[in-house]
């Protein structure tokens, strides 16, 4: 009813009539809300691009030529295309050193992807017989048989609705499209070693060389080893360093620490960066609703001098400070939305780090923890101040302001 | 009797010292009393006023309204009790600068009620009685001296209480407006209220049903 | 206060904000895409693609939205103000278009264009559509009241 005046209208009131305090005090909280939420997709992004890593790299050991070893983790984490070769029969080699369970081979390549701007894609061919970590997550899109002349796209690959990729002018059938995972498995293609051959020679027919002396019937790009049990992975790189020369190591679990310690390193840096955000943010919250409620005594002690209770009293003061809290909370989780959704291929690529968001609920939760936070921290702040002023005598109050 | 305080004390403590700013009042007051209280800046009338509102606890004795020991009662009870029963106008700035003149002198109808269609809408016409219907829209900035105090003798009224208390009502106001004010609460004391009024103006004694003096915390 | 002096002074208020946030946006639209969120390089050796045309044509938006924004906050007349929103609406419709549809960016997802261009100019396009559209209701709106307490 227009007429109606109560307590919670009041407190509407006061904040227009206090309309610059209430924008800045909305402001430092929406500040608040903002590292609080963005901070926190941030970081669960970071730890889901980790997570993705992790189960995509599947082997215990990789072996590369040596000296390529910076270039083998470009492909594999931030998908920067690279081809490099060493003799076949190092597979054969490393089958035989003792605690090595399973070996694999990979083919690497590089081709410009004809379906739109020449950006550079790799592919790796792999042999469907020993394979063990590129079928086992192709099976969660794909339940068929890899074929001849099929190929599976990582989920960056740019491609049309016809269900065909040209490479060197020829067509290869798009079996399935993976998952994004955040890392540089999103710009591979995976096809069987077969296909990857006949891509070469498509390559070669149209000139292009990769190096002259490839031989590329008995040159592989890495080997992928599973240990057996009861085995530790520094015994076993060990017993390979013994065996076989020319090669370089690199420990799946070592990329993968490597990884946790930026990440661990970019996780201080955001956390101690929110911390000084929320001191900041609290403290001028503490000293805007100090001087707000000292101004108010006498505003009070004519509520309580109308026959109002403390609590009531008490009641004006939280439902404003519950108001500018959640009114900043959605502005900030809004501001840091408007930059991490739109934005979040281009954090990813910046951050040189794996990057995944987080499914739709658990982003959902951390608005709804944030807004709570939000629409709390004020209150409690306020309700220090009101507590205290309503416990003194209604008629000293009055005076106070005089 | 409606009001009735006994040994009633109040100490402050002023630097090194205590000093009694109510010392040892006995008093009483009945249906239809406009009771006027004298006294120089600094006599305690307002620490006295305070006390019968339930507004300021005595150091000692005890003050009963309508038969309620009111500093026996809880801050809910007495709370609840003053909003029903003692209308109390502060000296100064008595309104809420940021509700209408309506607004304020509907709100303490509307602390207590659930829903505005338990009010008894009444404001409109105390509003019209005291002069200022027409500003009833109007903020409190925007009202002169003494039409902001007939606006608090409104909110005061409101809810039909047994008792009305009023702190220096016609401090700043000319002699036009001062009348209209006392004219007022002798209507409202002839209605069977108690209106006890405090004020250092010696010049306004022809109103009230009883003139007293207070001088030193003492009740003459 | 009276009232309308209150009126006034929102109005004047919400006109030098709304002029301040134009130019603004108008000068992010204007740069950003050569700055910024700056779009793939061109190749001299090879046919420019469509984000580079995206950033030159934005240029002449930004420009053109900086400017009328530069109007509002300069003329005292205060009767600018939806003609300059109505055409802030539009500019921002356009805005939307260019990098989406009428031009382009770059398909791959993680070229520049594509990660940071693309979603800066519709993000700012979408903030002019909502400032000019509020600023149109809120006018007409208030007109209507003035009109009702006129009669």
């Amino acid at each position: 009813m227009k007429n109606d005046i109560s307590l919670t209208k009041l407190s509407f009131i006061n904040i227009k009539k206090h309309s610059f305090r209430s924008l800045g005090l909305i402001t430092m909280t929406a500040i608040l809300s903002l590292f609080l939420f963005g901070g926190s997709v941030l970081l669960l992004s970071l730890d889901k691009g980790l997570e993705s890593m992790s189960t995509r790299l599947g082997a215990d050991i990789m072996v590369v030529p040596i000296g390529y070893d910076k270039e083998a983790e470009g492909v594999l984490l931030r998908g920067e295309p690279s081809y490099f070769y060493f003799d076949k029969s190092v597979e054969t080699k490393l089958a035989k050193v003792d605690g090595v369970d399973k070996v694999t081979s990979q083919f690497f390549l590089t081709s410009s992807n004809q379906d739109c701007c020449s950006v550079p894609v790799q592919f790796i061919g792999f042999d469907p017989n020993t394979d063990f970590v590129v079928q086992p997550w192709i099976r969660e899109n794909y339940s068929g048989r890899i074929t001849e002349n099929s190929i599976i796209i990582g989920n960056d690959i740019l491609h049309d609705e016809s269900g065909s990729m040209k490479f060197f002018d020829k067509e290869y059938e798009i079996a399935a499209v993976l998952d994004e995972t955040g890392t540089g498995f999103d710009t591979d293609v995976y096809a069987d070693i077969v296909t990857v051959k006949s891509l070469f020679e498509a390559a070669k027919e149209k000139g292009f060389g990769f190096t002259d002396d490839i031989d590329f019937e008995n040159s592989i790009s890495s080997v992928l080893i599973k240990i057996s049990d009861g085995y530790d992975i520094d015994t076993v790189v060990h017993n390979i360093r013994m065996n076989i020369d020319g090669v370089q190591i690199i420990k799946g679990q070592t990329m993968t620490a490597e990884i946790a310690d930026n990440l661990n390193g970019f996780r201080i840096f955001l956390l101690v960066l929110l911390l000084l955000t929320s001191i900041f943010s609290i403290i001028v919250l503490i000293l805007t609703f100090s001087l707000s409620v000292n101004e108010r005594r006498r505003e009070f002690g004519i509520l309580r001098s109308i026959g109002a209770t403390r609590g009531m009293v008490i009641s004006v003061v939280i439902k404003e400070a519950v108001i500018i809290g959640i009114s900043g909370g959605i502005i900030g989780v809004a501001f840091s939305s408007l930059i991490l959704f739109p934005f979040n291929t281009y954090i990813g690529d910046s951050v040189k780090l794996p990057y995944l968001l987080p499914n739709s609920w658990v982003i959902i939760v951390v608005i709804i923890l944030t807004l709570i936070l939000s629409a709390v921290i004020p209150p409690i702040i306020a309700s220090c101040f009101a507590v205290k002023i309503s416990r003194s005598e209604t008629y000293l109050t009055m005076r106070d302001n005089d | 009797m409606l009001i009735e305080v006994n040994h009633l004390t109040r100490e402050y403590r002023r630097g090194k010292n205590n000093v009694q700013a109510v010392d040892n009042i006995h008093f009483t007051a009945d249906k239809g009393d406009f009771v006027i209280i004298k006294g120089e800046s600094g006599s305690g009338k307002s620490t006295f006023l305070s006390m019968l509102a339930g507004l300021l606890h005595p150091t000692s004795g005890s003050v009963f309204v309508i038969g309620k020991n009111i500093y026996e009662l809880s801050d809910k009870e007495l709370s609840c009790f003053r909003n029903s029963h003692i209308g109390y106008i502060p000296q100064g700035h008595e309104l809420l600068s940021e509700l209408t003149v309506y607004e304020n002198v509907v709100l303490p109808q509307r602390l207590y009620r659930k829903t505005y269609s338990d009010i008894n809408d009444n404001a409109d016409k105390l509003l019209k009685k005291l002069g200022i219907g027409e500003l009833r829209n109007s903020y409190p900035c925007e009202l002169s001296g003494g039409e902001r105090k007939r606006a608090a003798i409104a909110r005061a009224i409101a809810n039909s209480p047994d008792v009305i208390l009023a702190d220096e009502p016609t401090n700043d106001l000319d002699g036009n407006n001062t009348a209209i004010v006392l004219e007022a609460f002798s209507e409202i004391a002839k209605s069977g209220t108690v209106v006890i009024m405090i004020t250092h103006d010696n010049h306004i004694s022809s109103y009230g049903s009883r003139i007293m003096t207070m001088k030193n915390g003492k009740l003459v | 206060m009276s009232s309308t002096v209150i009126g006034n002074n929102k109005t004047k208020i919400r006109k030098y904000f709304l002029g301040a946030a134009f130019l603004l946006i108008g000068l992010l639209i204007a740069i950003g895409p050569q700055t910024i969120f700056a779009v793939c390089p061109k190749d001299p050796d090879s046919m420019a693609m469509a984000c580079y045309y995206t950033a030159r044509i934005s240029v002449g938006i930004g420009t053109v939205i900086a400017a009328l924004g530069l109007i509002q906050l300069v003329i005292r007349n205060n009767g600018f103000g939806s003609g300059i929103s109505t055409a802030e609406l539009l500019l921002g419709i356009l805005v939307l278009l260019i990098p989406t549809i009428l031009v382009g960016v770059c398909k791959g997802e993680h070229m520049h264009c594509h990660s940071a261009t693309l979603p800066a100019l519709i993000i700012l396009g979408v903030l002019l559509i909502v400032l000019s559209v509020t600023d149109i209701v809120i006018g007409f709106v208030g007109r209507n009241k003035r009109n009702n307490n006129e009669k």
